[in-house]
């Protein structure tokens, strides 16, 4: 593995999970100060303003260090298993001054009688979903996510023309230098396989990308601390970009893979071809953190002019720690994040819990099987 | 009727309510019907999304809506889901006992509290102008 490639994903998600961390009210949900939802009216409270204080320093002061720690203890072990395991500490660590402050939050709320405000009316503006005029359906559709198809198609296509071209013994795979470290037979079956293996994976992510664009623009709309149609409006723009974002990822993903394949038939240095478009990617990450960022969770910080009444439902029930979902009577699986920009799965439902599971375990066996290797 | 700014149907669901949530999504989609916040063969949400946007189970939408074919308001399209109808004659009947009996049980009410035939009617007078107006706004 490529160390510095390592090092410098480590930096920069130190620095992610840090401002992520320091600033959690900012990419929180409408409503919710340390994962609690607090009434509209009482959000700039000097009690809350003091504790919001108080977070930033006991933040800096104890994340500050364990981030330093964290980056040389990877500079001392440099191992795969230990880089994953100290990603993990790292998203841990930065959550629990928010966990300490999120019960005081509660004691707060409670104290102030804030938890006897607002009724248990949920709201729901069935136009979200379908909306009466056709020109309000936002975003990217499905349907153009299916022209990207064509690209794999020409990949394909471009493959069998020069069949002839491609060396006889073409790599299979590189190490992190970019040196081809296996090798394989063009004429033999697993010759075969392989050159058609990428464009299968293209059609596949395709395919995926499609399922998580359908729930980023028809994904559920939670209704809570701000009026009807000033959320309607928010969530509109913030599906739309989610659905662009997730568009213009999806192509960059695609054309990666065809110009690794057009490596393997003509031979081209793979290092240079996906040097510039992997800094094409972070580069894009970046700006769509930023705009994220602008237009906040749920389209938030976008202000929308209304007088009508707020509405204010206190859910905090349903929030366990105050930043996982869990209800048992809700069928969805994604609903829009408490803390943090995005989605989430709702942990009441066992396809919500899975999808949040798997991956833990995945990963887990991983940092055991690497260790026990010794990677 | 004349075609002014796009009504939304908006559904307010009261969790703390005596009245079970299958009957008070029934109720406001009638209403929602009323007011023209919904139209004759325009689609309901799924039954799916609906109750994903309640956060209540899928039964408890499942019910609401089998009673609104039952009565004749939606009728259930294989390709478009559940689609406003108002084939109301099959349920004229249970409609007109029903709406006698709470008549009724209200004129009782009123007449033990006191509260005069003008002032019921003045009071249906004004629910009856809110629908009309909300439906030709």
């Amino acid at each position: 593995m490529d160390m510095i490639i390592i090092y410098i994903v480590m930096v920069f998600l130190s620095i992610i999970s840090f401002f992520q961390g320091l600033f959690v009210n900012k990419f929180s949900n409408n409503g919710i100060i340390f994962g609690v939802r607090v009434p509209e009216e009482f959000k700039n409270d000097e009690d809350i303003k003091k504790l919001e204080k108080e977070y930033k320093k006991i933040y800096i002061l104890s994340i500050l260090p364990t981030i330093f720690i964290i980056n040389f203890l990877l500079y001392l072990y440099f191992k795969v298993y230990i880089f994953i395991s100290l990603i993990l500490f790292l998203i841990v660590l930065t959550n629990l001054p928010l966990l300490i402050f999120w019960k005081r939050m509660l004691d707060l709320k409670k104290e102030k009688k804030w938890d006897k405000l607002g009724k248990n009316i949920v709201v729901v503006d069935t136009s979200i979903r379908k909306p009466k005029n056709k020109k309000e359906l936002r975003g990217i559709k499905n349907r153009d996510f299916l022209f990207l198809i064509i690209l794999p198609i020409i990949t394909l296509v471009i493959t069998f023309l020069s069949y002839d071209i491609i060396p006889e013994v073409f790599p299979t795979h590189y190490n992190g230098e970019g040196i081809p470290d296996s090798f394989v037979v063009k004429s033999s079956f697993s010759g075969f396989i392989y050159l058609i293996l990428l464009p299968i994976i293209q059609v596949l992510m395709i395919l995926l990308f499609m399922v998580i664009n359908k729930f980023a623009i028809n994904g559920k709309t939670d209704i809570n601390s701000g009026s009807i149609s000033e959320i309607r409006e928010q969530r509109k723009i913030f599906k739309k970009y989610n659905s662009i974002f997730l568009f213009i990822i999806a192509l960059k993903i695609i054309v990666l893979f065809s110009f690794i394949q057009l490596c393997t038939i003509y031979a081209w240095n793979i290092n240079i071809i996906s040097g510039v478009l992997l800094s094409i990617i972070f580069v894009t990450l970046i700006i769509f953190s930023i705009v994220s960022y602008k237009i906040g969770q749920g389209g938030k910080n976008i202000k929308v002019s209304n007088n009508e009444k707020e509405i204010y439902r206190d859910d905090d029930k349903y929030w366990i720690l105050g930043n996982f979902y869990y209800n048992k009577n809700d069928p969805s699986i994604f609903i829009e994040k408490r803390i943090g920009i995005g989605w989430d799965v709702n942990l009441g439902n066992p396809i919500g819990m899975a999808i949040m599971v798997a991956p833990l375990l995945i990963i887990f066996i991983l940092i055991i099987v690497m260790a026990i290797l010794g990677i | 009727m004349k075609k002014g700014r796009c009504l939304n149907l908006i559904l307010k669901i009261d969790f703390d309510s005596e009245t079970p949530i299958y009957v008070q999504i029934k109720n406001q989609v009638i209403e929602g019907i009323a007011k023209g916040e919904i139209e004759l063969g325009e689609e309901l949400p799924s039954v799916r999304s609906l109750a994903e946007d309640i956060g209540v189970n899928m039964h408890t939408v499942n019910k609401s809506y089998n009673i609104l074919k039952e009565e004749g308001y939606i009728k259930i399209d294989r390709r478009k889901g559940a689609i406003v109808s108002l084939n109301l004659d099959i349920s004229t009947e249970k409609f007109n006992n029903e709406f006698n009996e709470n008549l009724y049980f209200y004129i009782a009410q009123c007449i033990n509290r006191n509260i005069s035939i003008e002032e019921v009617k003045k009071k249906i007078d004004n629910i009856y102008e809110e629908f009309i107006n909300k439906e030709n706004k």
